[in-house]
């Protein structure tokens, strides 16, 4: 039994230590990984220095590390380890709540540097705004809260939910940009106004759901009308037609755990229900389509269903020349929004600066005079400065 | 290269093995690709930290076969490798330490900055070990410079330890045998030692750190107590699943080094806890240092100098820094104490008052060791006897008791001697099922536990390794 037991054991230690190198080696080898949402590390170019400092050879080990063997299955096959141990949090989201939420940690620091940040910021909108107003356009900075904030009272007890921190953002930027009269347009306080209800917001993802989107439509075409002296016409909930997808929704938190926690979260469409002609081009090439629709009720669906995802331009033209015309930029918040909102304009142009490099946002606006500017931000980065927090 | 990475387990590993198994039969071959594979180990790190390496094996090759018994001017020889050897150790390890000190009374002290070549202190101390051994007669002088570079060199100890004695490899270098007993029992000491380090060492260092980077008003007395346990927990299942590791695979390739860790957390006082700890580093400088110096058989305050010197010395030697050199005067001090003081006393304490002395002790010691510097070890002092700023318990002590509550459980029961007792016991009533436990239980769970450490290796970026930085 010995010998017999001691042979089995190192044949299948051999076995793996031969096959693991060899299926990597032969492999099929990705470039994205789609679960983590990264770019996976390329083969290191060999230099003397990296050599000589070993660079080389620990961007070589990560190579392996992202390149192994079933590396996928892997990953999810220690995420399943990790929900069955019980953790609190695994891969940074909190688990053990009726919601995926970020996970922050537990450092505090003081609030003190936010005002001045915020009058520095709110004084660079109100040169925006001051520009776009010369023109006779209307400005309208548009923020939104995170699904964490959203549901700060699903953390549990002990789990910070920074709530402290994202409130301080929220109160200070909302004063600097009343003191600097930029039309600010604060969606928490709206969603609060409208008792805040559950399903504006994913169970598994940071973003606001169709619905929650579609409230903010309503809230800042409203917001836009009442700038404009109220002349502003705008589809209502009447005019369009609601669907919700059958299709299994994979939130960005849920893809943090690959698709393990059970979601009843879907992806919700608004439609008008008087067919609008449209011609839509993203970055130059012609699309026929407004969402990114599944080809199956079988397909797993995400958040890029809205608009088709992140572009970096987008245009789309109603030829109604009555109509006005809006520019809208942000990041992935803007999507849904935009789904809805171009069924209001002659033309509607999308720009998301993490992408789009061609024009300055003020060349861009400059350019094209669009009737309405819609800066769309999630709290987190009212105080960025880079991507679409650019007012240049 | 860490043992615990995957490019060394999937492709290092495998390669060696189909080299030194599958290619050569002679020993002097397999000996020859053992040093290959352990030189490229070791430069994985940088090519640059290769000279010195090569310089220090040289360097005592040519030194211990000057300083045997029948030599002629052996002690002029011996003194010369003694001062090389630390030469070399203070001028890469604590040059930048002294000239910063330097530099704060003389101001035209400059203070250098060097890179801190991996494994300089245990490559220095085995090649010391080689020269020493030879000159105190208890080793013959290698002839040839490739068995003293293997011996140096060998990956299994290399950058970590354990800090293997010239006595007890001379002969393996030359005349072992690799056996299917050998190879089996290898493996697994190496497949437990691996999940030692990356099951439980990475996650209570992920605990640690989480404590140890917290915002020092937020620090609560049961947060700061947590973080110096947690890292007590680390240290240990790091650096001791590291020695299993070495352990283990020289077994694989014929080599029997000695242990490295006994249980040290059951010890009943401080100097029982250093015969348990870091065993190739206290008997280094018991035969090395403490003895040459006269051991106990001096006056007292020479004995009470001596231990001072060996502990401030075994400080010094983890890093240059002000909190390791105050960390070993402590177990200094300690020891003094047991040995002149409250030993006794303690002694006649029951079991559980010892235990717990000898615990307190070694916890403060790790939160020296652990520490930045100075402030921060007072700042821990403060929050863990009742001054901490947020109170006695925190948020976030509830979500790591709960986030690594199984990592500290399995910690804990394993810090005792529950395994070995269990087998010893299977062992004893002998039969079938001691050879099911030994020959079927114990393989199957070191193959679950690798695999485990092998998706946690894939799935996760914290890997750090405590004495690699030594």
């Amino acid at each position: 039994m010995k010998r017999k037991a001691q042979i089995v054991f190192l044949s299948l230690c051999a076995l793996a230590l031969v096959l693991v190198p060899l299926l990597t080696l032969i492999g099929p080898h990705k470039s994205v990984s789609y679960y983590e949402q990264r770019g996976l590390a390329k083969f290191p170019e060999l230099s003397r220095e990296a050599v000589l400092d070993g660079t080389y050879f620990s961007e070589l080990e990560t190579v392996y590390k992202d390149h192994i063997f079933q590396r996928d299955r892997i990953l999810k096959v220690n995420a399943i380890a990790e929900l069955l141990l019980g953790r609190v949090t695994v891969n940074n989201i909190i688990v053990n709540s009726d919601k995926l939420l970020d996970s922050f940690g537990f450092l505090r620091w003081g609030l003190d540097y936010l005002k001045p940040e915020a009058e520095a910021i709110a004084a660079q909108y109100a040169s925006l705004n001051g520009m776009i107003t010369a023109y006779g356009g209307q400005f309208c900075y548009l923020g939104l809260p995170q699904q964490t904030t959203y549901f700060a009272d699903e953390y549990p007890a002990y789990m910070d939910s920074r709530l402290w921190h994202t409130t301080g953002i929220r109160d200070i930027f909302g004063a600097a940009m009343e003191t600097q009269g930029v039309p600010f347009l604060n969606m928490y306080a709206a969603f609060q106004a409208a008792g805040q209800p559950e399903e504006y917001y994913y169970d598994s993802d940071h973003h606001s759901s169709g619905e929650g989107a579609f409230f903010t439509y309503l809230t800042l075409m409203e917001q836009l009308s009442a700038q404009s002296g109220g002349e502003l016409d705008y589809l209502t909930e009447e005019d369009f037609t609601k669907t919700t997808l059958k299709n299994p929704f994979l939130g960005s938190s849920n893809r943090k755990l690959y698709g393990l926690w059970d979601s009843a979260d879907a992806v919700t469409l608004y439609t008008p229900k008087t067919e609008i002609a449209f011609t839509r081009y993203d970055n130059g090439v012609p699309k026929n389509s407004i969402n990114a629709l599944p080809y199956t009720e079988e397909e797993v669906t995400t958040y890029s269903v809205y608009m088709g995802g992140d572009v970096a331009e987008t245009v789309i033209q109603t030829n109604r020349p009555d109509l006005p015309s809006i520019l809208i930029y942000g990041d992935s918040f803007t999507n849904p929004l935009e789904s809805v909102l171009w069924a209001n304009f002659n033309e509607t142009r999308t720009l998301d600066y993490r992408y789009y490099t061609a024009k300055s946002l003020r060349a861009y606006i400059e350019e094209y005079r669009p009737d309405y500017v819609v800066c769309v931000r999630d709290e987190s980065t009212y105080f960025a400065r880079t991507g679409n927090g650019r007012t240049d | 290269m860490v043992f615990s990475s995957l490019i060394y387990i999937f492709a290092f590993l495998p390669a060696l093995l189909v080299c030194y198994f599958g290619l050569a039969r002679r020993r002097g071959v397999r000996n020859g690709i053992l040093l290959a594979f352990s030189l490229l180990f070791y430069s994985w790190g940088g090519w640059s930290l290769m000279p010195l390496l090569l310089a220090s094996i040289g360097l005592n090759f040519f030194l211990g076969s000057r300083v045997a018994p029948d030599k002629p001017r052996r002690k002029v020889f011996l003194v010369l490798a003694v001062t090389c050897n630390l030469a070399l150790l203070f001028v890469f390890k604590y040059l930048g330490f002294a000239t910063t000190i330097l530099s704060k009374f003389i101001p035209a002290v400059v203070p250098v900055e060097i890179v801190l070549p991996i494994g300089i202190s245990f490559y220095t101390f085995q090649g010391l070990s080689y020269v020493l051994d030879v000159y105190m007669g208890n080793a013959a002088p290698s002839r040839k410079l490739s068995e003293v570079a293997l011996y140096i060199a060998l990956f299994p100890q290399l950058v970590a330890g354990p800090i293997v004695r010239y006595t007890t490899v001379c002969e393996e270098l030359s005349t072992r045998k690799e056996t299917l007993d050998d190879v089996f029992f290898g493996v697994q000491r190496f497949c437990f030692g691996l999940a030692k380090k990356v099951l439980i060492a990475n996650q209570a260092g992920a605990l640690a750190d989480a404590v140890f980077s917290q915002n020092p008003v937020m620090m609560s007395t049961a947060l700061a107590w947590l973080g110096v346990i947690a890292y007590t927990f680390q240290i240990y299942f790091d650096f001791s699943g590291y020695s299993d590791m070495a352990i283990g695979l020289g077994r694989v390739f014929g080599f029997h080094f000695l242990e490295n860790f006994n249980y040290p957390y059951i010890s009943k006082s401080i100097t029982e806890f250093w015969r348990r700890w870091h065993m190739s580093l206290g008997t280094w400088f018991r035969d090395y240092l403490y003895l040459p110096l006269g051991g106990n058989r001096v006056s007292a305050w020479k004995h009470v100098r001596n231990i001072l010197v060996v502990w401030m010395l075994t400080g010094l030697w983890h890093g240059a820094a002000w909190t390791f050199i105050l960390w070993g005067l402590y177990y200094g001090l300690l020891l003094l104490g047991e040995k002149f003081l409250w030993g006794k006393a303690i002694a006649r304490t029951p079991a559980v008052v010892q235990h717990v002395y000898t615990l307190l002790a070694v916890l403060l010691g790790w939160l020296v060791f652990r520490a930045a510097g100075v402030d921060e070890v007072l700042r821990f002092l403060q929050g863990m006897f009742g001054g901490a700023p947020a109170g006695l318990w925190s948020e976030q002590v509830t979500y790591l008791l709960l986030q690594y509550r199984w990592e500290l459980l399995v910690a804990c029961v394993l810090s005792c001697p529950v395994v070995p007792t269990l087998l010893a016991r299977c062992e004893k009533n002998g039969g079938k099922t001691a050879a099911a436990v030994l020959y079927v239980v114990m393989p199957l769970l070191a193959l679950v536990l690798a695999g485990w450490s092998c998706v946690r290796l894939v799935s996760s970026g914290f890997n750090p390794f405590i004495y690699f930085q030594f």
